[in-house]
């Protein structure tokens, strides 16, 4: 009994716990299928890091207009878009008024806060996965094209 | 390397084993953050980042880093755990076990990233998950084996314990103090090696991806391969000894007989 309690008991537990762990998480809602859905921009705001060190003050905010937008995103994929379909099997598509709907690929990485999107060529892009709620996903990339600063971009789901 | 417990390590011994496993350690905190994004030997992080996600509410991501900070931890149990529970006359063989797990953790991320990843969510969590295992082992194994001097992946403690040894040179009673000029070496030739370490996965790992980890197996492997070899060199130079005594004393028997 002594070297049960001793010996066998504790890395019982230690299993044990895990598996509790990995049920809890086969319970919860997983990232991935919040994320599943069509999903629109409804801001952009850019956040200057430099600013900030300047002053006491927290991030200076700028909401963007379309030509800083466009400015700032050129070389990115998701500058052609304004509403992002997110699809089960990998597939998000970008899609811009009157135009046709750029296919990319998606994954979550880490702990599911950075999004992967990468593109046929294998250009890939990564950005953080700030909020995400049933309504309602922030997603943040930095940006050093006028300033260090970091772009937020906001979306609200528009069909799951 | 592995074969001395305890205070009947040299410092050679040490530095040996904490050079080569904090070299690993960094190669795989830095290829599983290019790979995965998440960090694998850096746990005050995660315990920050546990923080965060429970004041946000996120539960998923709670129950997730909780995983893996309970499995570094589990990791590490297990590896004092054998040590203790062993039989205290084959160490090298004990001492093996937990470094042998840990080799078996890399050998499956690196087959099942190489020939299987499909990079979905749980696949991410469940692969970072047996790498923080194996850091546990690690870091469970040089922890204990060397009384608590050679931690390879507790980079924090490192640098504050650096930071106030290299400030007692500044006094003199310690100034020539061996143990604290040892001790300075032993956490030099770790950070520097954790420090190269990284480095290294930094510049191969985008090259490689996940053969980086059959790269790393085989230098754990080398740990273990080293002491055999000394062992075998320990046993040659004893069965010499033996043989050359046995022919002395026989060659002074005839001698005896001669007389």
């Amino acid at each position: 009994m002594f070297s049960f309690r001793r010996r066998i008991l504790p890395p019982l537990i230690l299993f044990g716990v895990v598996i509790a762990i990995g049920v809890a998480l086969y319970f919860l809602e997983r990232p991935e299928n919040k994320l599943i859905g069509t999903w629109r921009e409804v801001a952009w705001t850019y956040e200057k890091a430099d600013a900030a060190a300047k002053s006491d003050t927290n991030f200076v905010k700028l909401d963007l207009d379309e030509e800083m937008k466009n400015n700032i995103a050129q070389d990115l994929v998701i500058h052609q878009s304004e509403t992002w379909t997110f699809s089960s099997n990998s597939a998000l598509y970008l899609q811009k008024k009157n135009d046709n709907p750029v296919k990319l690929k998606w994954r979550l990485k880490g702990r599911g806060h950075i999004l992967k999107l990468a593109y046929k060529d294998d250009t890939r892009e990564f950005y953080q996965l700030k909020e995400l709620t049933d309504d309602r996903m922030v997603l943040h990339f930095e940006n050093d094209l006028h300033t260090r600063g970091i772009v937020k971009i906001v979306f609200e789901k528009i069909r799951s | 390397m592995l074969r001395k417990y305890s205070n009947s390590r040299s410092l050679e011994d040490n530095m040996k084993l904490g050079g080569l496993t904090a070299f690993t350690a960094g190669m795989v905190n830095v290829a599983s953050l290019i790979l995965f994004f998440a960090f694998t030997s850096n746990i005050t992080g995660h315990y920050a980042i546990l923080a965060e996600e429970i004041s946000k509410g996120k539960w998923f991501q709670v129950f997730v880093v909780f995983g893996w900070v309970f499995l570094f931890f589990s990791g590490s149990f297990l590896s004092n755990y054998l040590i203790i529970h062993s039989k205290k006359s084959s160490s090298l063989l004990t001492h093996s076990i937990p470094l042998l797990l840990e080799v078996i953790c890399f050998l499956v991320v690196g087959f099942y990233g190489h020939f299987y990843y499909s990079e979905t969510l749980i696949e991410t969590e469940a692969l970072v998950a047996l790498l923080l295992f194996g850091m546990g082992l690690q870091n469970g194994l040089t922890a204990s084996i060397s009384n608590f001097t050679v931690k390879t992946t507790h980079l924090t403690g490192l640098t504050t314990d650096l930071a106030i040894h290299l400030s007692m040179l500044t006094h003199k009673d310690h100034s020539k103090n061996p143990v604290v000029r040892n001790k300075i070496k032993l956490m030099l030739v770790i950070v520097s090696c954790y420090l190269v370490g990284g480095i290294t996965a930094g510049m191969i790992t985008h090259y490689f991806q996940f053969k980086v980890f059959f790269y790393i197996s085989i230098a754990m492997l080398f740990i273990i391969a080293y002491d055999l070899s000394q062992l075998l060199i320990l046993s040659n130079r004893l069965r010499r000894t033996v043989k050359a005594r046995a022919e002395r004393k026989a060659n002074r028997r005839l001698e005896e007989q001669h007389a």
